[in-house]
């Protein structure tokens, strides 16, 4: 008998404590999930600021310099102005990981009505989704922008009759595999993405042509 | 002026950033800036001059072997040779960055009187590995919210350095002895302070420094007095830098200002017309840098991406600043950094 009310008292501690222990975490999650902070910010311009000013020193650089190693050094610049502004697309759709788990949770603890499994797993799969759909518009943007920066610089050289086949051939090689890689993130949806979009469509939800469709969603 | 493990802000600072705190690369300038550092795990990066008329003569200067018909050629349009380049290989952790530089190179050619051509060279090929770390000691301030760290570098560098002055006619007996460079290796440390103040919102820094303590090399004065002798100071020889600075965070980005006082030895005499100064902007991935001492104007522009960066640096320079010549030659040259982060 001793060992039945011991065994059902240390059973009652632990679950009382397991218990405790998961409001805790609940109410910590909450807490620090919302505070999630970017890194500092000077002003909410300065992505554009930065990244313009590597655009426009790398644009006037390159047409007014004679010299190789100059023009490929501008060119250099262009091309992370370009980054940067793959970044900002990145940080501009990419998904507030620990906030949006938080919604997630919050959403549960409303609505009991909710299919436990088919409510997480379409969190889950939104997650990821969003994040999949970030890094395939970052590389999408990054892409087709420096493959026209490299057209353009050809030409730029070609309006200045400053051919230097060795140079040129470089760009078409760069411009021809950003081409490429642009192309290939347009039409590469991960399984995720596709699944998320397919049962949420969030853009143009009404919209008849498919194709306009596509081509606002990406 | 590239000195060794010179990196964008180095350069385009003219050395006087030893008081910016955070700052890309400014633990090259003071040791004791490691702990405010931000981290990039391996580094690959190159900087030295890419357009100006020394860049390929300085180049075949120290690689290739020195004929007659090669200096000659090399003084048909100018008077001065001036080229140097650097590179770094940055390992970075948590309690220490290791950089290891395959190649420090400095080509300065001079040639005194053309009717009768004596040359003056200055050539120093030289390999590196340096140690640096930090400590921020803050808590020990007097004042909440002050800043106060230590830092020290261990270096070992492998030189061959040729210094002196031939006369273009001894080249007819012997082409190839003449230029004969010199081994020299050693040891030498590093060591730095900083400490910034919170009383104001300009945040004034402080900054003291003892360089390549404890290494062999020493300046010759009697070359260095010479109006015919290259002779270079202020990098292989002990010296010193008391370094002033501030920086003041806006919404427009922030803005540091530094200036730098070197001394010969530890803290002996001044050299006062190499004093320096510079302001520093920066927002987000771009940096711009201006530096000016009394013999050398900098512009930098650096842009940054989370795989590398790439900086440019346009500079008017006189080598042959303080030297007793009628002429002071004043050139225009790049200088371009570029590193890649892995």
């Amino acid at each position: 008998m001793k060992i039945i009310i011991l065994t059902l008292s240390i059973l009652f501690s632990l679950n009382s404590s397991f218990g405790k222990e998961k409001l805790r975490s609940y109410k910590f999650f909450k807490k620090h999930a919302l505070s999630e902070k970017p890194k500092y910010r000077y002003n909410e311009y300065e992505g554009i600021i930065s990244g313009a000013s590597a655009l426009l020193i790398g644009n006037v650089g390159y047409f007014t310099t004679d010299s190789k190693s100059m023009k490929l050094t501008y060119s250099l610049v262009q091309t992370i102005g370009f980054l940067n502004i793959g970044k900002g697309v990145y940080d501009f759709y990419r998904p507030q990981v620990y906030a949006e788990q938080y919604k997630l949770l919050r959403g549960y603890k409303k609505s009991s009505k909710a299919n436990t499994v088919e409510y997480f797993s379409h969190g889950i799969i939104k997650n990821i989704a969003l994040e999949d759909r970030a890094k395939r518009l970052s590389v999408l943007y990054t892409s087709s922008l420096l493959a026209g920066q490299y057209l353009l610089n050809i030409i730029g050289d070609k309006l200045r009759g400053d051919e230097n086949s060795q140079l040129n051939n470089i760009y078409y090689f760069l411009a021809g595999v950003n081409t490429v890689a642009a192309a290939y993130s347009y039409f590469s949806r991960s399984i995720y993405e596709e699944h998320y979009y397919s049962v949420t469509p969030v853009i143009i939800p009404s919209s008849k042509i498919i194709g306009l469709q596509a081509s606002f969603q990406f | 002026m590239v000195k060794p493990n010179s990196n964008f802000i180095t350069v385009s600072s003219q050395n006087s950033c030893s008081t910016f705190k955070g700052i890309a690369g400014s633990v090259q300038c003071n040791p004791a800036l490691f702990p405010f550092m931000d981290l990039a795990t391996l580094q690959f990066q190159s900087i030295g001059k890419a357009e100006g008329d020394s860049v390929d003569a300085g180049r075949k200067l120290i690689f290739d072997p020195i004929s007659k018909e090669f200096l000659e050629s090399l003084f048909s349009e100018n008077s001065l040779i001036s080229f140097n380049f650097d590179s770094n290989i940055n390992f970075y952790t948590n309690y220490f960055l290791v950089t290891y530089s395959p190649y420090y190179l400095i080509g300065d050619v001079y040639i005194l009187n053309p009717a009768f051509p004596e040359i003056s060279m200055f050539l120093n090929k030289q390999s590196s590995l340096k140690m640096t770390s930090g400590y921020d000691l803050s808590e020990y301030t007097p004042f909440e919210g002050d800043i106060f760290s230590v830092g020290m570098s261990l270096f070992r560098r492998s030189r061959e350095v040729f210094a002196g002055s031939i006369l273009l006619t001894d080249f007819a007996q012997d082409d190839d002895g003449i230029v004969e460079f010199e081994d020299k290796s050693e040891l030498g440390t590093d060591i730095g302070f900083f400490y910034e103040s919170s009383s104001s919102f300009l945040s004034p820094k402080i900054s003291l420094q003892a360089k390549n303590l404890f290494t062999l090399s020493k300046v010759n004065n009697s070359r260095l007095d010479s109006s015919s002798d290259l002779e270079t100071f202020l990098i292989f020889e002990p010296y010193s830098q008391l370094g002033l600075g501030s920086s003041y965070l806006s919404s427009f980005g922030e803005i540091y200002v530094g200036m730098e006082f070197p001394f010969d030895g530890v803290f002996e005499s001044i050299y006062i017309d190499y004093i320096s100064g510079s302001i520093n902007y920066s927002l987000n991935s771009f940096m711009g840098t201006i530096g000016i001492s009394k013999y050398f104007k900098t512009l930098g522009l650096y842009f940054t991406s989370d795989l590398g960066s790439v900086g440019i640096i346009y500079s008017n320079e006189n080598e042959l600043a303080g030297k007793n010549i009628d002429h002071l030659e004043t050139q225009n040259s790049i200088y371009i950094q570029l590193d890649i982060k892995l």
